[in-house]
């Protein structure tokens, strides 16, 4: 008796999740919960990081089946049944049975089958032995918003929302800031180089080089494009990076400026016209898509949220994609790129390497606006401080709030933030072409 | 490997070389509508001139007269007449916008834990994205 009472226990154990679990999947959900803890405690991107770390403890609980694919089954007709009945050939059954008749003998063989009989028919008809799909089990609720991301519908609805937040008028009156948007793109392509040196697959390597865009939906749009099974560690890398930008950054910004550099005075930028604002969206989403068509689902959903925005006549589309939109968005594609990171795929040296060459991606990116800050502060003659090119790499607003800080350390009375949000506008156009780019090559 | 350090060679020039030259012609673009839009809005500025020398005549003749009417607000100790003299302005300057006609009785600092603009600034700042 006690025998079939421990037996049965140890069934139980065995068919719950306990028993299938990978020790991968245990480490997972401890990093989730530690991921929870910094943005419930430490309030740490905590409207990304909540979904992401929950998204991963789901993905690694077994037999939940949250990211399970629907599966079909290859049936095959039971046409041979319908030939041993009969007696006949398929050749004879055609000429001598109706459709009623053959119904009638299916009936009395497979009744509980009846949406198969119109295509026995047809294979009495054809003279072959057809097969269909029958779906033996849904997928997972998890898996079906992955799609979202999986098609690279999420990205540019969340461009969408950032269009309506973001307010090009410093870009506009100061339209040299794209020069540093570009330059810290310098990070995603040197990236790319390392990367093809450690041995990734170029359309490996252009995924990873695109976290150095510092630009969340821009480097998930890439890799569900180019690589989409190392979607899981990508994000995860990008987004810790952008919350750690004010770590990463001033070191980087200190290092390669002077005293003096640092302590330039800006003159304020001219008023911008609304006739400009609302051109601007407009003319860019044209340009862009004209020369780089791969970029124009990303950029041509950033400007037509700025439109709205701007053009003052859809308010309550503007106030929808910047809210309700970009929040629901937000909550599917945190969860799914957070159930990505399933334990056995996701704790490999190909995501140690990602997350180094990322920050390395990041540091580049960086550097590159502020050295392009330099040559611009050379050739104005000390009227542009190099510090706002660090806000070339996208991660808006926090880089040029970085800039503004680093600044006002040297000079108190220095106010650089809306002169570093032109750069840091810009490399968000500047990621989204640079992300074009790696997908007309790759895709 | 040589092929492939080739093809990463090939990648990063093109890459910049479109960055760049998407960015350039956007500022180019960028630059020639800021010229057309200023010098359309500066243009009915010129036919107007005449008649707005007209109006601060009206004004300056108007303005005695309102000198006299007005009492001089009671402002908080440790501000400066400066600062009276830019929250007269932006006062003034809220009359004639909305046409609605306010007046200053007193200057107090508002009780707030955090300065109004510092508000406006961390809410901007922490909106998502």
């Amino acid at each position: 008796m006690f025998e079939g009472i421990f037996d049965s226990i140890q069934n139980l154990i065995n068919g719950s999740g306990f028993g299938l679990q990978y020790w991968q999947n245990y480490l997972m959900i401890l990093i989730a919960c530690f991921l929870l803890f910094l943005a419930i405690v430490k309030k740490y991107e905590p409207l990304l990081l909540v979904p992401i770390a929950f998204g991963m403890i789901l993905a690694n609980l077994p037999l939940a089946g949250l990211m399970g694919m629907p599966t079909n089954e290859m049936i095959a007709i039971p046409v041979n049944d319908l030939i041993q009945a009969t007696g006949k050939t398929l050749d004879e059954i055609r000429q001598t049975f109706s459709a009623d008749q053959i119904n009638d003998v299916l009936n009395a063989l497979h009744p509980e089958d009846t949406h198969s009989y119109p295509i026995v028919w047809q294979a009495v008809q054809d003279q072959m032995l057809p097969f269909w799909n029958k779906p033996a089990q849904n997928g997972g609720l998890l898996y079906y918003l992955y799609q979202g991301v999986k098609l690279g519908i999420y990205p540019p609805l969340i461009f969408l929302g950032i269009g309506a937040m973001t307010d090009f008028g410093p870009l506009i009156a100061n339209p040299k800031s794209f020069l540093l948007g570009a330059a810290a793109q310098m990070g995603i392509f040197i990236t790319f180089f390392c990367a093809v040196l450690l041995a990734f697959p170029n359309n490996e390597a252009a995924s990873i080089a695109i976290i150095g865009g510092a630009d969340g939906p821009t480097a998930i749009y890439v890799t569900s494009k180019l690589a989409p099974h190392m979607l899981g560690p990508i994000a995860v890398a990008a987004y810790s990076y952008m919350a750690l930008v004010p770590i990463i950054q001033p070191p980087i910004m200190k290092l390669l400026t002077t005293k003096k550099e640092r302590s330039v005075v800006m003159t304020q930028l001219r008023p911008v016209s609304k006739t400009e604002k609302v051109i601007f969206p407009i003319l860019v989403a044209i340009v862009v898509s004209l020369i780089l068509p791969s970029a124009a689902p990303l950029v041509g959903m950033l400007m037509l949220g700025n439109l709205f925005r701007e053009s003052g006549v859809v308010d309550r589309l503007s106030k929808t994609v910047q809210n309700e939109l970009i929040n629901i968005v937000t909550i599917f594609l945190g969860v799914t790129v957070g159930a990505t990171a399933n334990g056995q795929t996701f704790l490999t040296w190909d995501t140690i390497k990602i997350i180094l060459l990322g920050l390395a991606a990041f540091a580049v990116a960086t550097a590159s606006g502020v050295l392009f800050g330099k040559i611009m502060y050379v050739v104005t003659k000390g009227k542009v401080n190099p510090l706002i090119g660090s806000a070339g790499v996208s991660a808006v607003p926090m880089a040029a709030r970085v800039a503004q800080k680093v600044g006002q350390k040297e000079n108190p009375g220095n106010f650089l933030l809306m002169h570093a949000m032109g750069p840091n506008v810009a490399g968000v156009i500047g990621s989204a072409v640079a992300a074009g780019v790696l997908i007309a090559i790759f895709g | 490997m040589d092929d492939a350090l080739m093809t990463a060679g090939i990648v990063i020039i093109t890459g910049l070389v479109v960055v760049f030259t998407v960015l350039v012609v956007l500022i180019f673009l960028i630059w020639a509508f800021g010229k057309i839009v200023t010098s359309i809005t500066n243009r009915p500025k010129k036919e107007k001139s005449q008649p707005q020398a007209q109006d601060k005549a009206e004004v300056k003749a108007v303005s005695p007269s309102v000198k006299q009417a007005t009492v001089s607000p009671q402002a908080e100790d440790g501000l400066s007449d400066e600062i009276v003299a830019v929250i007269a302005a932006a006062v003034a300057s809220l009359s004639e916008s909305t046409g609605v006609s306010y007046g200053i009785k007193s200057i107090r600092r508002a009780n707030s834990g955090r300065p109004s603009w510092a508000t406006a600034g961390v809410l901007e700042n922490t909106r998502p994205f």
